[in-house]
């Protein structure tokens, strides 16, 4: 019986404790029972298809290793000394070739190889309208950051320090209001309209006392916070204990006595991140098919830091005018990316032999 | 009649058919794509996407627009207003009753253990 009046407050309601282990057993059964609803959905795996045509002969791969490899020959012959004069010409051309890659790229490989073998798909703009805010807000507060970084380094303001901390849990904040705004739809879908199905009226001991279901706007309050605090944990704490581990590495282990500026060492930490990261992303579902991939993040994820821990030396590239990431770095990564992108598209193409058919 | 069949009574039969459903469950994660393309991901024979096709734009859920792309044809596909509508009634109606269903066996687990 004790644990029956623990449960109740002095005035008859249920208690906080026992308020939060309805709500978590409500969200534990409606989750698990969405989930195997998922998994016996048969539209769900032809759903996910089109999706797989995205880089499914490596243009995005090809755009990027392009995008990648001419900003590091852009930045390379900047910091040539003395300056040749074409450098001047040559960089519009690189800057533009890195501008247009990764929208032309893609579009030129599928209209001339992927359409005439596997068939055209355009894929609707509107799932992808998420991706491509979230970049276009993140690409804008790297770009202002890293602007507002490189004039305080350059005047030695001793207030760069605070201005970046201030900003950054402002962009922190941000993310999660924005996040907390977009995953009404996903917090709907996870529990899948059956909340009354789940509620405690429904447990199956009958020597529980009879209880007031738990409203379902709640249940989806709290859910819509955990999957804020979720996302929030994914993409920006995450990366962060990642970023700090790789910093503490190249200040203490590699090559101490070289001076990091702030701006180098979040370049660095974003190449060395955020790499291995975009190439698991984008081979998420051909990974499984083409095995060797695999070899692929491997490269991406230790060859940068396999090159510094062999060669410290490449770190003194840095100190050269205009250099955030050393140029062997880049290099390596961009021929990885172009390599892997060269590689599927050449399987693609002799997998796939062109067709010409229409319906009858 | 079972609760589940009950469930499941009304759903719509022109989606239901697994070639159809097929077509339809990817053309609703497309703006538009092509018969090539429909071939290749359905594995169906050309004859059978073809009938499940015409079936589909008979009942107004498929618009088929028949082009050129250079010199060679090509048809192009995108689900209708009313398709996309039907599909997404079917997704629902079909979660709820598969749901129905995992909810009720896991209290049967549990009564079973109590």
């Amino acid at each position: 019986m004790k644990a029956n009046t623990d449960e109740f407050t002095p005035d008859g309601h249920r208690s906080i404790k026992q308020q939060i282990a309805d709500t978590w057993r409500a969200i534990k059964v409606s989750t698990q029972a969405a989930a195997e609803a998922q998994k016996k959905d048969p539209s769900r795996e032809y759903m996910q298809r089109p999706a797989r045509a995205v880089n499914i002969e490596g243009s995005v791969e090809l755009a990027w290793g392009i995008f990648c490899l001419a900003g590091t020959l852009s930045i390379y012959l900047g910091s040539l000394q003395p300056r040749p004069p074409w450098v001047s010409s040559i960089s519009w051309v690189l800057l533009a070739t890195m501008c247009l890659a990764p929208l032309l790229v893609p579009k030129l490989v599928k209209r001339l190889i992927t359409w005439p073998r596997s068939g055209y798909v355009a894929l609707d703009p509107k799932n992808t309208r998420l991706a491509r805010t979230m970049g276009l807000v993140l690409g804008a507060v790297f770009a202002i950051g890293f602007s507002i970084l490189g004039i305080a380094e350059r005047q030695h303001s001793s207030l760069t320090t605070k201005a970046i901390v201030a900003a950054f849990a402002v962009v922190l904040l941000l993310f999660f209001v924005f996040t907390w705004f977009r995953v009404k739809k996903a917090c709907n879908g996870a529990l899948a309209g059956q909340l009354p199905l789940v509620s405690p009226t429904s447990a199956p001991n009958p020597a529980e006392p009879p209880t007031t279901p738990i409203p379902a706007e709640k249940i989806k309050t709290h859910v819509r916070f955990g999957i804020s605090a979720m996302l929030l944990t994914m993409f920006v704490v995450v990366p962060c204990v990642f970023g700090g581990i790789i910093y503490c590495w190249l200040h203490f282990t590699v090559n101490s006595h070289v001076h990091l500026e702030w701006s180098q060492s979040i370049s660095m930490i974003i190449a060395l991140v955020c790499n291995p990261l975009l190439y698991l992303m984008m081979n998420a579902v051909s990974v499984k098919k083409h095995k060797w991939k695999w070899f692929g993040f491997a490269l991406l994820a230790l060859g940068p830091l396999t090159i510094l821990t062999l060669f410290p030396e490449v770190l003194n590239e840095l100190s050269k005018p205009h250099v955030v990431i050393p140029n062997t770095l880049s290099f390596f990564i961009a021929a990885v990316w172009l390599i892997s992108g060269t590689a599927t598209l050449v399987l693609y193409i002799i997998h796939h032999p062109k067709t010409e058919v229409s319906m009858e | 009649m079972n609760d589940h069949l009950r469930a499941i009574n009304g759903i719509d039969r022109m989606i239901h058919e697994p070639g159809r459903l097929m077509i339809v469950a990817i053309l609703s994660a497309v703006k538009e794509c092509d018969f090539l393309y429909l071939l290749t991901e359905t594995q169906l024979s050309k004859g059978n996407l073809s009938s499940h096709l015409s079936k589909l734009e008979d009942a107004e859920y498929v618009e088929v627009e028949k082009t050129y792309r250079g010199k060679v044809p090509q048809t192009v596909l995108r689900l209708t207003r009313k398709g996309r509508t039907a599909f997404e009634n079917y997704r629902k109606e079909l979660n709820a009753a598969l749901i129905k269903e995992a909810v009720s066996s896991a209290d049967i687990q549990k009564k079973d253990k109590l």
